[in-house]
């Protein structure tokens, strides 16, 4: 049986990084990756605004992926394409057991460390409960991506979009581009899903109207889309009668959300964050079980593939290093925050540059974002805008947290 | 006793209902308001001691029917072809009446409007597989169900379908009903229904979610579960290896009698010839009498919803449970057990149905309320069920009659027709008994129409399992791969389906390459993320497969295409 020092599951944006930071380190490496090709999803998205913060320049999604996928070739990275991870077992004496499924039969490979960096999937229809007929013509949005951009077919003609996500955004224009009309957005919340960037882009330089605190409620046609009724909702997102309309549509596009991909982690009885739908972790990327790391969009949903990067290396660094025991304190967010990654610091461990991810619960303006050690604040930003659709990322020195008693507090203040 | 139930309606409704006596039915006409009404009022004249059937042709007033489904294609196919046997219908009584026939030296034709086999009720139902013990008295369901629950695990065995007999338990909210309970183990053993028992705290154990409420159980050892579609589709499949014919996207629109017999069957791939028609037609099934002039009952629809949560969710329970109705539910005598919560074969828990009357024979829209009622009542049963795990629901028709009981015979007035009608809930379970009295009833039609039909010598009952990887230890799946490395290839990353089982699904011998039909055979596209990741490969396999444009290739029936040509350049040109 071969054996690792790393093994990386998933060749997205994530697991590139990480596997190339690894390598990088000396470690002897296995990148598997369940398509035939690396990249992940940026393989289909061939729209511009990858890596401004990383490379200082626009890249489309292949571009992006070349620059991590060329430097595999100078590197020790060992690579195992359309190959599916279907059992890891771990034993303390052995490290963790890998076994795949791949073209050549059934793999099993033995690693010390092991990273996940599976990325998301999307939400589906049955999710957001759309009832109705079950023709053809409903597609999640990266489905519709995969369409135009990797077969090269009209997913429709005449589209509705249901939720303003990234995705369902640059689909909305991809999908005029290629000559089909895009009748309207669709959000069921009162402000935005998407990237401001992407709303102007996208749909303001298109003239494609959004649609806010509206749903779908509603598919007609059983054999294809005839139609959607949608609905206008209330505050608690409830539709309200009396307000359906009839949209004559072929095809309804869904970018409503994106859930990492967990099943390997739940499998492994890694403990998931129910913010995120993504494992806990601490300030290293590794999850509650000790030498499983996760990073990318299958540890929380980034809305920049720079991060996402940033965090396979973040991943890599902590699996490449050694350290005995951990002890884990929480990091307390208060209501104003959907969410933080990490959610755990090991004070056992280099914490003087914590990188912090967050998005803030609501939008709200002028505001300070601090971090309280044991009611010391050892971090204070101003935020002009803050919005749930937009992550932002802060550099935090934790250092002074030095007890398992320490109270590390993530506050928004006036 | 026929006036007085016309007065009572009078009564209750204030409407006039004009009633025909025949020798085989009750004939109702009038107009309401309201279709439950109908309903109800076909109901009441339902008589059992007496042979006569309600056709119910009260109808709904400002009601316009919708279309009925029919394929959009017309060509001569099936034109003046002759068959012994011509099966209308495709769905689980259909196909398993098909195998059974494909013992014979006959030619056996299958006639189906839809692109794929279990494309109604069979293809929407939960897949339990009853014990038969809600069923009182005598009646032809419970005369099958009880033969046909016994038949599962030889049938499936032999056309390698998975079945799992885990047993059901009824769970009692109070201490009365475990008392009542014990009527049921009498009714068992009158009914040779096996290993039903009561139990007590052992409940609690076996589900500890349920334990607040829980004072007992009916435990319904025989009850087991099946995927409906599959076992259709395996029949269909063995059936077609033994030499049925099928033909799909073929309606029947008119039939030709001539005295005492049907001559011929008109449908939209041409006019053929039959010397025995077999009526398995579902919800259809009195409009396919009816094209015979042999329409003696009625089918009213009754729709149900299921919903599919995800087998990854937290806080699932482990055993199929329902709970026992109570004393007021038991005297208001509903025509479902309400449904309950199943565990299905493929390890996903299922949550339904409901019961829904309706006028719409082909409607399996999904409603908001019916996908509340559902979850809300199970939640009853089992209270740490959460909604987020919802990941699919879907609903299906049943084909009712008014006396609500199966229809399995030879036509009085039709010498060559055979009725196998009314095939609701538990049809899937009796099926397979079904299957055997309709192949006899055949065999003497066909004797009657001067056809002496021998059995095959060399009938082939037993059908190989379609490779399925993830069920395989590694050994096995190695073998495999070794063979064909598209086995190794897993497309559908949720149900863990490989590249090789895909190209199986679509290269099947009825010929079926749909998406649904790849999903139906292989599980493609049937977990959480609900074909997102698989369906552009699929697609793609599929127009390889048949050496087709992507463009061609349909969801399920004709119409239901999955996109439009190729991008720009192309489409445009196309305009």
């Amino acid at each position: 049986m071969a054996f690792y020092d790393i093994i990386v599951i998933g060749g997205g944006p994530a697991g590139l990084s990480a596997v190339l930071r690894a390598d990088k380190s000396g470690k002897k490496t296995l990148l598997i990756e369940r398509e035939g090709r690396l990249g992940g999803i940026l393989k289909q998205c061939i729209h511009d605004g990858f890596g401004v913060i990383r490379f200082g320049e626009k890249l489309s999604g292949p571009e992006y992926a070349e620059r991590f996928t060329a430097l595999l070739k100078s590197s020790n990275v060992q690579v195992s394409l359309w190959s599916f991870v279907t059992d890891i077992q771990h034993k303390a004496e052995d490290g963790f057991t890998v076994t795949y499924l791949c073209r050549d039969g059934v793999k099993q490979a033995q690693c010390k460390k092991i990273i996940l960096a599976t990325g998301c999937r999307e939400r589906t229809r049955n999710q957001i409960f759309v009832q109705g007929d079950r023709g053809a013509g409903v597609f999640t949005a990266g489905t519709a991506q995969n369409l135009v951009n990797l077969e090269g077919v009209m997913p429709g003609r005449k589209c509705v979009i249901l939720g303003s996500g990234d995705i369902g955004l640059i689909m909305a224009r991809r999908l005029t581009l290629e000559g089909a009309t895009v009748e309207g957005v669709y959000e069921a919340k009162s402000t935005p899903s998407g990237l401001p960037r992407n709303i102007h882009q996208c749909l303001e330089d298109f003239n494609i109207p959004l649609h806010l605190s509206t749903t779908v409620t509603r598919v007609l046609g059983d054999r294809r889309v005839e139609a959607v009724e949608i609905c206008q909702v209330d505050k608690q997102m409830r539709p309200v009668k009396g307000t359906e309309k009839i949209v004559d549509c072929d095809c309804l596009i869904l970018a409503v959300g994106l859930i990492p991909e967990n099943e390997i982690a739940t499998a492994l009885g890694v403990q998931l964050d129910k913010r995120t739908k993504g494992p806990l972790v601490d300030q290293n990327l590794e999850t509650m079980r000790t030498g499983i790391f996760c990073c990318g969009n299958a540890l929380h949903v980034n809305d920049l593939v720079d991060y996402v990067s940033e965090s396979g290396e973040t991943a890599a660094d902590g699996s490449c290093s050694e350290r005995s025991g951990r002890c884990l304190i929480d990091i307390v967010a208060d209501k104003a925050f959907s969410y933080n990654v990490p959610q755990k610091i090991n004070i056992n461990d280099r914490r003087d540059k914590t990188i912090l991810y967050f998005r803030s619960a609501d939008i709200v303006t002028d505001k300070k974002v601090a971090v309280y050690i044991d009611g010391n604040c050892v971090f204070s930003k101003k935020f002009l805008h803050l919005s749930p659709p937009e992550m932002q990322r802060i550099t935090v020195d934790l250092s002074s947290a030095t007890s398992r008693k320490s109270r590390i507090e993530l506050r928004m203040e006036d | 006793m026929i006036t007085s139930i016309v007065k009572k309606v009078k009564k209750k409704y204030n409407v006039d209902i004009d009633v025909t006596l025949t020798d085989r039915s009750v004939i109702l006409k009038g107009e309401m308001s309201d279709w439950k009404d109908i309903v109800d009022v076909g109901k009441m004249f339902v008589d059992k001691k007496s042979n006569r059937r309600v056709v119910n042709d009260i109808v709904l007033k400002g009601y316009v029917p919708s279309k009925e489904y029919l394929p959009d294609i017309r060509d001569d196919s099936l034109q003046d072809t002759r068959w012994n046997v011509v099966v209308i219908g495709a769905g689980i009584i259909g196909c398993s009446v098909a195998r059974e026939l494909s013992q014979l030296n006959a030619s056996v034709l299958v006639v189906e409007k839809h692109s794929d086999v279990a494309h109604g009720a069979s293809g929407a139902n939960d897949g339990m597989v009853h014990a038969g013990i809600d069923l009182k008295g005598k009646s032809l369901k419970l005369h099958y169900v009880v033969r046909g629950n016994a038949m599962y695990g030889k049938v499936c065995e032999q056309l390698g379908v998975d079945f799992r007999r885990d047993g059901q338990y009824v769970i009692f909210k109070d201490r009365l009903m475990r008392f009542l309970a014990k009527s049921m183990l009498v009714r068992a053993r009158k009914h040779n229904i096996p290993s039903v028992t009561i139990i007590g705290k052992e409940m609690a154990r076996l589900e500890p979610a349920v334990a607040s409420y829980c004072k007992g159980a009916l435990r319904i050892g025989s009850t087991g579960a099946v995927s409906p579609y599959k076992l259709t589709i395996a029949y269909a499949e063995n059936a077609c290896t033994n030499g049925v014919k099928f033909s799909f996207d073929t309606a029947v629109q008119s039939m030709v009698r001539v005295g005492r017999r049907v001559t011929a069957v008109v449908t939209n791939r041409g006019t053929l010839f039959a010397d025995v028609v077999i009526n398995c037609a579902g919800v259809f099934a009195d409009k396919v009498a009816e094209m015979a002039q042999d329409r003696y009952f009625s089918i009213h629809p009754r729709k149900g919803t299921d919903l599919l949560l995800d087998k990854n969710a937290p806080d699932l329970p482990q055993h199929a449970i329902s709970l026992s109705p109570t004393l007021k539910g038991m005297r208001a005598n509903k025509n479902t057990k309400g449904g309950g919560i199943v565990i299905t074969v493929d390890g996903n828990v299922l949550l339904g149905p409901d019961a829904i009357e309706t006028p719409e024979r082909e409607d399996v829209s999904t409603t908001q309320q019916s996908v509340d009622n559902v979850f809300n009542k199970q939640k009853l049963c089992f209270p740490p069920l959460q909604k987020s795990s919802v990941i699919a629901y879907f609903s299906g028709v049943r084909a009712s009659t008014y006396e609500e009981d199966f229809i399995i015979e030879r036509s009085g007035e039709v010498d060559n027709l055979i009725h196998v009608a009314g095939i609701q809930s538990p049809g899937l379970t009796a099926a397979p008994a079904i299957a055997l009295d309709v192949k006899e009833m055949a065999v003497s039609a066909l004797k009657d129409s001067g056809v002496d039909v021998t059995y095959k010598q060399n009938w082939q009952p037993v059908r190989k399992p379609p490779v399925c990887i993830r069920q395989l230890d590694r050994q096995t799946q190695q073998k495999y791969i070794s063979q064909n490395p598209d086995y190794g290839t897993i497309v559908c990353r949720c149900e863990e389906v490989s590249l090789g089982e895909i190209k199986d699904a679509v290269n099947n011998n009825l010929g079926v390459a749909t998406v649904d039909g790849v999903k139906r055979r292989v599980r493609a596209g049937m977990g959480r993320c609900q074909g997102g990741f698989c369906m552009p490969v699929v697609m793609k396999t599929i127009a390889q497969c048949k050496k087709t444009d992507i463009s061609q290739v349909r969801k399920g029936d004709i119409g239901s295409n999955l996109c439009y040509g190729e991008i720009k350049d192309k489409y445009r040109r196309e305009e």
